[in-house]
């Protein structure tokens, strides 16, 4: 039972982060494409924006990690 | 690294301003802004008009061969056509001599410039000739195939109607929701004609109506007048084929179409006997006449007195020396290049040119993709360089890939040695596919375990598969490491461009995260208790520093540099995904039967992960580059060097800067 909770664990920090960063992600890239077809030289910028997200799934998967390896 | 940049100003009399410019734009290393006032004299002194140095006729000649050029689409010529190069050694100084058409025309006169413009207007006439053939053949070809069409939906209904000497016909093609005006059309031509007409209309694809109004000849432009203003899609047949019957008119208008396509092959075969004899002077002369333009626009920026002209810009310290030897070659001493000094506040104002070696210069577009660090902060270049192939090797990570991708760098190369994006990438592929072989043996991987199982291949440092933990604390590791080096940068930055709010709060931001480190290494018993103790003194002094030097964001800055340093996790989790779809496609095959299916299988699972592994390394690793370790140290808001450079010396033309260019 103890093994199972830690399993849905690690899987609920990397899933819930997962869809925070998608989430995210999907909004910035449409306002980013948008933005980069009016104004190309803001392509460095959006592509910063576009990225920041990403940090959620990689910290739920760090917390993943740990509950599986501790 | 940036390139020391000098403030200089060249002053020259009056006289020579047109070939003070050329001399300039000939060298093609000065960054030009507008001309200030040097301390000392006012700025009355230099506020004299230059309109004599600007030749309205250049304009003009510009728009004749610009629209010439678009005619005969010389816009494809390419400039390594029309310029060469070669290296002349003098002084010392190592020199590019452009020869080839576009050079023997950029050193002609005004006046013999602009004979060569005129002696084209025949040339100009013979084009509008065949331009205003082919628009008009096209238009034809336009008419028929809409005859055509109509004629197509019409035929089965107009096949059975007799044709009557001395009637002719017009076609209208109108939107489906307007149908019943052909009724008051029939009514109108009925009364006009007395009964002696006929209206024959059928659907023309899902939403079009097409109708053909058959009446006597001498009506037609009554009728003409009748349609007028309906808002209807006339399609009236060519003055050839009026009156023909209409069994005939449909060979007809094909024999019709097929001589107005050849027609409009003899004008363009025309237009290509033209385009190959005059082609290249015209794509030149457009090129040097856009020259003589930007010069005269550029001497809006300068400074002029009644004798005296003044063009200030920025120069890189090691090619002053570069401008004052093309300047006494073409203007002897006449013209002195003074070099004002830089000034403090000038330093923000300074463009910035980033000078690296071949294999840091291949890295300078990515550096400085987000923004350009400004003048007299520290080059990100050298550290992306060594860091970015490094972390793209170790998160793909094995040898048959990296072989791979440089079997097709090299293909590449091979096959498309010119184009840009690939001399670009070339470099930089090249050593992240060198990475990843090393990588690769350190983890003992050649396409996922196919190594371990054909050559019995076994890791160096450790196997990823197993060591799950070891490999996130190493990119940890490397988090820590790449951030800390990050903010110990940011305060060396803060340093050189002397801010000292921003030193003080980035030295406070350092000694936060370092001691929360050091406390959570006190914690885990990896030092002594005493230290985290000690650390977390530090840590809070230095917190209140930093709330003092940033405000409230301060402590928020502190979390936010932890964020970063477990973003590194990436590292550990792109390669261990890498590696395990690797497993999958050796896992597949065994699964499938027949060695043909199981190396089938194998290869497109493989080539899969190489492009997903290869795409995602790439874009992970910049991302680490820009987010987490740039944002720490680059000043950013540096404004690019420019120089003022001639066509001669551009590299589109094929010919670089005198050395090499920036």
């Amino acid at each position: 039972m103890d093994e199972g909770l830690r399993f849905l664990a690690a899987a609920l920090a990397v899933g819930l982060g997962a869809i925070g960063t998608g989430v995210a992600q999907a909004r910035i890239g449409s306002a980013g494409a948008g933005a980069v077809a009016e104004k190309p030289e803001v392509m460095g910028s959006i592509f910063i924006l576009t990225a920041l997200p990403e940090t959620m799934v990689i910290l739920g998967f760090v917390i993943a990690a740990i509950i599986l390896f501790q | 690294m940036l390139a020391r940049m000098q403030r200089i100003d060249v002053v020259a009399p009056r006289t020579l301003v047109g070939r003070t410019m050329r001399a300039i734009h000939r060298a093609g290393v000065v960054h030009l802004v507008p001309f200030e006032s040097p301390r000392g004299i006012g700025p009355a002194t230099f506020s004299e008009s230059l309109d004599e140095a600007r030749d309205p006729r250049y304009d003009a000649a510009y728009q004749f061969i610009a629209e010439l050029d678009g005619q005969l689409g010389t816009a494809g010529v390419r400039q390594v056509e029309l310029l060469s190069g070669r290296r002349s050694r003098e002084r010392g100084l190592d020199r590019l001599i452009a020869t080839g058409p576009l050079a023997e025309l950029w050193e002609l006169d005004t006046p013999v410039l602009l004979d060569r413009v005129d002696h084209l207007g025949p040339i100009r006439a013979e084009a509008a000739r065949l331009t205003e053939a082919r628009v008009r053949v096209h238009g034809e070809i336009a008419r028929v195939d809409s005859y055509r069409t109509l004629f197509a939906g019409l035929s089965p209904v107009l096949a059975r109607l007799p044709s009557v000497r001395g009637y002719g016909s017009t076609g209208v093609v109108m939107d489906a929701r307007y149908r019943s005006v052909l009724g008051a059309i029939r009514t109108e031509l009925e009364r006009m004609t007395g009964g002696r007409c006929e209206v024959v209309s059928s659907d023309i694809g899902l939403d079009r109506v097409g109708a053909v109004l058959i009446y006597p000849v001498r009506h037609a432009a009554e009728v003409r007048g009748l349609l007028g203003g309906r808002d209807l899609e006339e399609v009236s047949l060519p003055e050839e084929l009026v009156g023909v019957p209409f069994e005939q008119l449909g060979p007809r208008l094909a024999e019709r179409r097929d001589r107005l396509v050849a027609e409009l092959h003899r004008i363009n075969a025309e237009f290509a006997v033209l385009r190959a004899r005059h082609g290249k002077e015209i794509e030149a002369l457009r090129l040097v006449l856009a020259d003589r333009i930007a010069e005269a626009r550029a001497l809006e920026s300068a400074g002029a007195s009644d004798h005296l002209v003044v063009l200030s810009g920025w120069v890189p310290d090691r090619r002053v020396g570069e401008l004052r030897e093309a300047l006494a070659r073409d203007l002897g001493t006449a013209v002195v290049v003074i070099e004002r000094g830089l000034m403090r506040e000038e330093r923000s104002d300074a463009p910035v040119a980033l000078e690296n070696g071949p294999l840091f210069r291949a890295f300078e577009p990515l550096a400085s993709f987000v923004t350009v660090p400004r003048y007299g902060s520290i080059d990100p270049t050298p550290l992306l360089a060594l860091a970015l192939p490094a972390f793209i090797g170790m998160m793909v990570g094995d040898i048959g890939y990296g072989l791979v991708l440089l079997a097709l760098l090299v293909a590449v190369r091979w096959r498309w040695p010119a184009v840009p994006l690939v001399r670009t990438i070339w470099p930089i592929g090249v050593v992240a596919a060198i990475a990843t072989i090393g990588f690769g043996f350190l983890f003992g991987e050649l396409f996922g375990d196919v190594g371990d199982r054909l050559f019995g291949l076994q890791p160096l440092w450790f196997d990823r598969r197993e060591a799950i933990g070891e490999l996130l604390v190493l990119a940890i590791a490397i988090g820590i490491g790449q951030v800390g080096l990050g903010l110990v940068l940011g305060v060396v930055n803060a340093a050189l461009l002397r801010h000292r709010r921003e030193l003080a709060g980035r030295a406070a931001l350092l000694v936060c995260v370092s001691a929360v480190f050091v406390a959570l290494a006190a914690l885990f018993r990896f030092i002594p208790a005493e230290a985290g103790v000690v650390a977390l003194t530090a840590g809070a002094i230095a917190l209140v520093l930093l709330v003092l030097a940033v405000g409230v964001a301060g402590p928020i800055e502190v979390v936010g540099a932890l964020g970063n340093v477990l973003s590194y996790a990436r590292l550990m989790a792109i390669g261990l995904a890498s590696v395990m779809l690797g497993l999958v496609a050796t896992r597949l095959s065994g699964l499938v039967e027949g060695a043909l299916a199981g190396v089938l299988v194998a290869g497109v699972v493989h080539a899969l992960n190489f492009a997903l592994g290869f795409f995602d390394a790439s874009v992970q690793g910049i991302r680490l580059h820009y987010v987490e370790f740039f944002s720490k140290f680059v000043e950013p808001g540096g404004v690019p060097y420019a120089p003022f450079v001639s066509v001669l010396g551009h590299p589109a033309g094929g010919v670089a800067g005198p050395t090499g260019g920036t």
